[in-house]
């Protein structure tokens, strides 16, 4: 065997640079953690204009306002909307305030466990009617704005094809509509899931659970290069700060009704209803057909858990002839925390809104007019 | 000289006659020792002529009663007494297997683990395959768990608490299974961590021998972190993998529903509502809920077509 050219002078030396960084790092570290930090989400100020059970309804009021048509944004049941409003920088919610869009938000708030028997129907035959009325009652309007997120973009689609009189323009965001697909673990995961096991075990599926099986996704990145991106950057005092929100932000997840997880993993998930117009939902079809107003579909091409095969067939299954896809190179959440994908996301939705504003739509937006909170 | 007994013919003796042969032994020594006492305690009240007392009266009978209960526990160990032997026989019977049982097993748990031994030392040289051995490790314990030790925790419970002995049983039972397919997801789990660090120490091997070691130690870690990435992604997707998680997802319920059911019958007797009560109730208000806002939108309805 030859001798290995190793040069130990040097490893040396470069582990004790190492650990003349590491200490340095570790005293201004506990310096920043000890410090003040400002870890606040959600900061940005609304209003709450409707309340139902565990959830309700929010509304963002743009300075200056002038876009007439309002925007409904519909996050999913999995974590929390606050990931539109991280911080004041990369903001989604005040990106659209800044170009004079109104925006309402639902906040699906905690489900407890009387709301296991809630099904995906209740939710959107339910809630998000009542809060499309809500908002057409105080716009005194006949239709408004949908945009969906994730499931909450899935959730818009079947409210979209149900009551379409109700919605002017549809925007779908790294919404999963096609389940047969081997392009992303959850897909996999799921395909033959006992799924009846764990709703009749847990009732609402524990938001733990939720994040234990997104952690596993990718265990090398999540669990491990992540954390150690920290301790290099822990005497960032910027960077912690960041951080500590997308933690906040990521581990803070609602347990999922169960009868809405049941019907979500078994109808779309298993028999991937949805794209192929199928669904039932309190005893009606959900038919793609049915959605005719134009739609702007946006997903990710980075995305590892709603991969674009599973959102780029949409289009070419409603019955709308207004639409376009958007592919992004980034992941799930890139599209709403990086500040580089904010500045081509909103204004692309704020513009492509604006050119389909109604005509018959008076000129100077109407303020909202105030409504009960309660149904 | 003298002649050793042939002891090839005689029978091995068998768990009741042992049992038998131990009770009359432990009677008999029993019986000897009170039988001294009392001579020894009769001796000592003679010499000090004591008058005689309704202690010493009592005492005795005590002693009397003792050696007698003794005499007619030997007397029922006897051959020929039938009262107890059908029981005596069956209850060191059952022991004697379940002690056979459990040492089997362990026996072959040892060979496994032996096998195992070699199989790694062969794995050193390069000359087995290695990784596929560890696996074969839970199949075996839940193999050996299911086909002799599951069977105990499954015997019909007899008598007004049978049904919660038969819950707590069954909790047991529910538990060790979980257990095992706890270890053997974990085990999954790490098998890239241990592929990706084998990796990087060849990688590192072959780095020194050539071009020598990166000056900056991160590319280093960003090769092992890529390196282990991939391994993941791999493994994630297998079926392997999947067969593994919803093993331990149906486990975990299983354990889950049997804890409950233990929950439900301690909280049979305190007045706390059980998860089911609160179920039927939390469906009752759903549906009442339901009901009500028909019920309200019918008669928005009916109110605008009269207005």
């Amino acid at each position: 065997m030859s001798n290995p050219k190793l040069d130990v002078e040097l490893i040396l030396k470069r582990l004790d640079e190492e650990r003349l960084k590491s200490q340095e790092r570790v005293r201004k570290g506990s310096e920043v953690l000890l410090g003040t930090l400002d870890t606040t989400i959600a900061s940005t100020p609304f209003e709450t204009v409707y309340e139902e059970d565990r959830i309700r309804l929010k509304y963002y009021r743009p300075e200056k306002i002038k876009a007439s048509t309002p925007l409904l944004v519909v996050y999913a049941l999995i974590n929390r909307e606050t990931m539109l409003d991280l911080q004041p920088e990369r903001s989604v919610v005040r990106s659209f305030l800044e170009s004079g869009q109104e925006v309402y938000m639902i906040d699906w708030g905690y489900p407890s466990a009387k709301d296991r028997y809630l099904t995906i129907g209740d939710h959107v035959n339910g809630y998000i009617d009542r809060c499309v009325e809500t908002v057409r009652r105080r716009h005194q309007i006949d239709k408004i704005n949908l945009m969906g997120i994730c499931m909450g973009g899935s959730f818009c689609v079947m409210y979209a094809a149900l009551h379409p009189t109700k919605i002017q323009n549809l925007v779908t965001t790294v919404t999963p509509t096609n389940f047969d697909t081997d392009a992303g673990l959850l897909h996999i995961w799921t395909r033959d899931m006992d799924v009846d096991a764990l709703v009749d075990t847990y009732g609402n599926i524990p938001g733990d659970i939720m994040n234990t099986g997104f952690l596993l996704l990718n265990p090398a990145r999540l669990m491990i290069d992540k954390y150690r991106g920290f301790w290099s950057n822990m005497d960032n005092k910027a960077f912690v700060e960041n951080f500590v929100r997308m933690e906040k932000w990521i581990f803070d997840s609602p347990a999922v009704p169960g009868e809405t997880f049941r019907q979500f993993i078994k109808d779309c998930y298993q028999n991937n209803l949805l794209i192929r117009s199928k669904l039932e939902l309190d005893g009606h079809r959900v038919d793609l057909k049915n959605i005719t107003m134009p739609l702007l579909n946006i997903f990710a091409k980075f995305d590892h858990l709603v991969p674009p095969p599973a959102c780029d067939q949409l289009t070419r299954e409603v019955g709308s002839q207004d639409v376009e896809d958007v592919c992004l190179e980034t992941g799930h959440i890139g599209i709403y925390v990086s500040s580089r994908f904010q500045k081509l996301f909103t204004p692309k939705i704020v513009s492509w809104l604006a050119q389909r504003e109604l005509s018959e739509q008076p000129e100077e937006a109407t303020p909202p007019q105030p409504s009960a909170t309660k149904p | 000289m003298t002649e050793k007994k042939s002891t090839e013919n005689q029978e091995a003796p068998n768990g009741s006659e042992t049992f038998t042969n131990w009770f009359q032994t432990a009677t008999t020594y029993w019986q000897a020792l009170a039988q001294q006492q009392t001579e020894m305690f009769n001796q000592a009240f003679k010499e000090t002529a004591a008058p005689k007392s309704s202690f010493k009266e009592q005492a005795d009978k005590a002693w009397q009663t003792g050696t007698s209960w003794m005499k007619l526990a030997q007397s029922l160990m006897q051959p020929e007494s039938k009262l107890f032997s059908a029981g005596g026989e069956v209850l060191p019977g059952m022991l004697m297997e379940f002690a056979r049982q459990t040492w089997e097993s362990a026996l072959q748990m040892q060979q496994e683990a032996m096998q195992q031994a070699t199989v790694f030392q062969a794995s050193a040289t390069g000359t087995a395959p290695f990784q596929h051995l560890n696996q074969n490790l839970f199949t075996t314990l839940r193999g050996i768990y299911e086909k002799e030790l599951q069977k105990f925790y499954q015997i019909p419970q007899l008598g007004l608490s049978r049904a919660y002995q038969a819950h707590w049983n069954d909790f047991a039972d529910k538990s060790n299974l979980y257990q095992t397919a706890t270890g053997e997801f974990i085990h999954v789990l790490a098998e890239p961590l241990r592929k990706s660090t084998e990796a990087m120490q060849a990688k590192v091997n072959e780095m020194i021998e050539g071009e020598g070691l990166p000056e900056d130690p991160e590319k280093l870690y960003g090769m092992w972190i890529k390196h282990l990435e991939g391994q993941y992604m791999t493994l994630l997707q297998s079926p392997e993998y999947l067969k593994t998680l919803n093993t331990l997802l149906t486990k975990m319920t299983s354990l889950i529903q049997a804890r409950d059911q233990i929950w439900y019958d301690l909280l049979q007797h305190v007045p706390v509502p059980t998860n089911e009560d609160m179920n039927d109730l939390y469906k009752e208000l759903y549906l009442l809920k339901k009901r009500v806002r028909e019920l309200e939108t019918q008669l928005e309805t009916q109110k605008q077509e009269q207005s």
